[in-house]
């Protein structure tokens, strides 16, 4: 006997714990309003996927002014593309006399300088698996492009940590970047058949190209155990059709539509999604742009006076 | 022997069952206002690795401030800029380094006109200075600031809060290593029901922006031992819109409504009406 509830005991401790784990679904049918968060703490350090980015020790194309780089110096440039609009963000490591990775600079408006108020600091240095890191810790802000269903360019804040690899000779092995805006919105959930409940959710950008509707790559975390924070296991499939059985009990096809900076995130029913329009991002009055005008570009020639010092053309 | 895997049993299933079950108030309306004795009513232990925003200092200074400061005292300035509340409240501040100090002298616009001047100086209080091969230097400030708010009609309204903001500055190799970091001190304090017991809650604004409704990034606390104190860890959750209870005749899904700078807070049917107004 006493051998038999050495058995039973883990077993109902972990029926138990199963038992208060509900398996991520997904949301119910219906249009769920997204607001943007830049604070990552409800998250898993896992929502934040870090991306690798192209590196190059030639020039952009296209640069316009970059500091000096003095003899002993060495510069790297690298880029990530952010948004649908295919906006490249360039940026430059300088590794300096002292061989230290000190100087970043993001051209965050995209006017292919990298002047002093691109400028960033990379203070703080960790080891890892052999290898050093640096990364910014206060988050880059970058205004990104996108081309909304109307072809017309919003322009949107981003928040982007940059990491840069090296090895302890100093050579870069590898640059990196991460979006950490997410955005955050409440929708409806069914546990079982009868019920519709409220519940916080998440969307984040896994893959790190500013769009948040990379359906199997960006991921949707929904705070299923109401505990205010999106654990690892409360991640869900981030799919473009599903099945979704609703609180009436009828199964159904269900399209997710998500724009790629998200105002709304919408779950219609596939065949009244074929006829509808009632999603439409293009409403100015219930989707207000910061601007609509896309980066200046600067007239040639333009620029000549305006370089700061110390600056090449 | 078999008793005690009996025993064993019961206690297992109610660890299981009562270790998913968050401390959370009882549905009702709670007014809250500011706290009396400040951030040390609030009681961070080492282990909670709670820090607001890190925040760095730049070399630039913004286009819109100007400094009548005796320039020639220093060797250089460092601007830090930070936002408060929810209607565009932001304090520039500038550092006034010695070629010795990173931190000599801290200046912060108080009255919000664009122009630094020497009256506007804050103290600033060592708390840990280190120059022993490597220099560590942390110093803190604390001022109160005018806050606004934009309430849910729309209106705009001031509240008085107490800022403390912390300056690192870690010189170990070539490279020094210099921050700062703004705490919001003014915390929220109420008296709720928890399960049917009165007791003393704290609303803490965790990110240092002012506001209080941050959902995962701001705290309540309950004083659940009565000692006066709010124990991060023990006696805080962060804040949750939405709660899950599963009491008596209030089992189901409550909301927690948390304007931006409460008057009240309330927890309420997930689907019941309010008017964010009447917590204003």
């Amino acid at each position: 006997m006493a051998k038999k509830i050495k058995y039973l005991v883990p077993a109902v401790l972990l029926f138990c714990v199963g038992w208060s784990y509900r398996m991520p679904s997904y949301l119910n049918p219906g249009v769920y309003q997204l607001s943007p968060r830049t604070t990552w703490s409800s998250l898993p350090a896992s929502a934040f996927k870090l991306v690798k980015d192209d590196i190059s020790s030639a020039e952009p194309k296209d640069l316009k002014a970059a500091p000096q780089i003095k003899a002993g110096q060495k510069a790297v440039y690298a880029s990530f593309t952010l948004g649908n609009a295919g906006q490249k963000v360039n940026y430059l490591a300088i590794l300096d006399e002292k061989a230290k990775w000190q100087s970043l600079y993001v051209d965050v408006n995209g006017d292919n300088c990298f002047d002093e108020q691109d400028r960033v600091d990379l203070s703080f240095e960790e080891q890892v698996r052999g290898n050093r890191l640096k990364y910014t810790i206060e988050p880059v802000v970058i205004p990104v492009s996108y081309k909304n269903s109307a072809g017309r360019i919003i322009r949107k804040k981003l928040q982007v940590d940059i990491y840069l690899f090296y090895n302890p000779n100093n050579s870069l092995v590898e640059t990196m970047h991460r979006v950490v805006t997410w955005f955050e919105g409440e929708g409806r959930f069914s546990p079982k058949k009868g019920l519709e409940y409220p519940v916080r959710f998440a969307l984040v950008d896994l893959n790190g190209d500013g769009n948040f509707n990379n359906f199997s790559e960006d991921a949707v975390y929904i705070d299923l155990n109401y505990d205010g924070v999106f654990g690892q296991r409360e991640r869900v499939t981030f799919r473009a059709l599903f099945d979704l059985q609703t609180a009436t009990g009828e199964n159904k096809q269900y399209r997710q539509y998500v724009f790629p900076w998200p105002y709304r995130l919408a779950v219609v029913p596939v065949a009244e999604w074929e006829s509808s329009s009632f999603y439409d991002p293009v409403d100015d009055a219930e989707f207000p742009v910061e601007t609509v005008n896309p980066p200046a570009v600067a007239e040639p020639g333009a620029d000549k006076e305006a370089l700061p010092r110390g600056v090449k053309k | 022997m078999k008793r005690r895997w009996l025993i064993f049993l019961v206690f297992g299933l109610l660890f299981a069952i009562g270790a998913g079950n968050r401390p959370v108030l009882t549905p009702g309306i709670y007014p809250v206002q500011p706290g009396g004795n400040g951030w040390d009513q609030v009681v961070f232990d080492k282990k909670s690795n709670y820090r607001p925003g890190i925040k760095y200092f730049t070399a630039i200074q913004p286009s819109d401030v100007r400094l009548e400061l005796p320039k020639e005292r220093f060797a250089s300035f460092s601007f830090g800029r930070f936002s408060l509340g929810s209607a565009g409240t932001e304090y520039t501040m500038v550092i006034g380094s010695q070629n010795r100090y990173f931190f000599d002298t801290l200046y912060i616009d108080l009255d919000r006109d664009g122009v630094i001047t020497a009256r506007e100086e804050v103290k600033m209080n060592e708390r840990q200075s280190v120059a022993l091969g490597y220099t560590v230097q942390e110093l803190d400030a604390e001022a109160r600031l005018t806050v606004a708010y934009r309430t849910s009609t729309g209106k705009i309204v001031e509240h008085p809060l107490d800022i403390r903001l912390i300056f690192y500055y870690g010189k170990f190799s070539d490279e020094p290593m210099v921050f700062y970091m703004v705490q919001n001190t003014t915390f929220l304090q109420g008296t709720g029901l928890l399960n049917g017991k009165p007791l003393s809650f704290a609303l803490v604004d965790g990110d240092g922006n002012g506001r209080y409704n941050d959902w995962g990034d701001d705290f309540l606390f309950y004083d659940k031992n009565g000692d006066g104190k709010y124990h991060f860890g023990k006696e805080s959750q962060v804040l949750n819109p939405l709660h899950d209870l599963k009491i008596g005749q209030n089992n189901g899904i409550y909301r927690l409504i948390v304007p931006v700078f409460p008057a009240k807070i309330g927890l309420i049917a997930a689907d019941a009406d309010y008017k964010m107004a009447d917590f204003e």
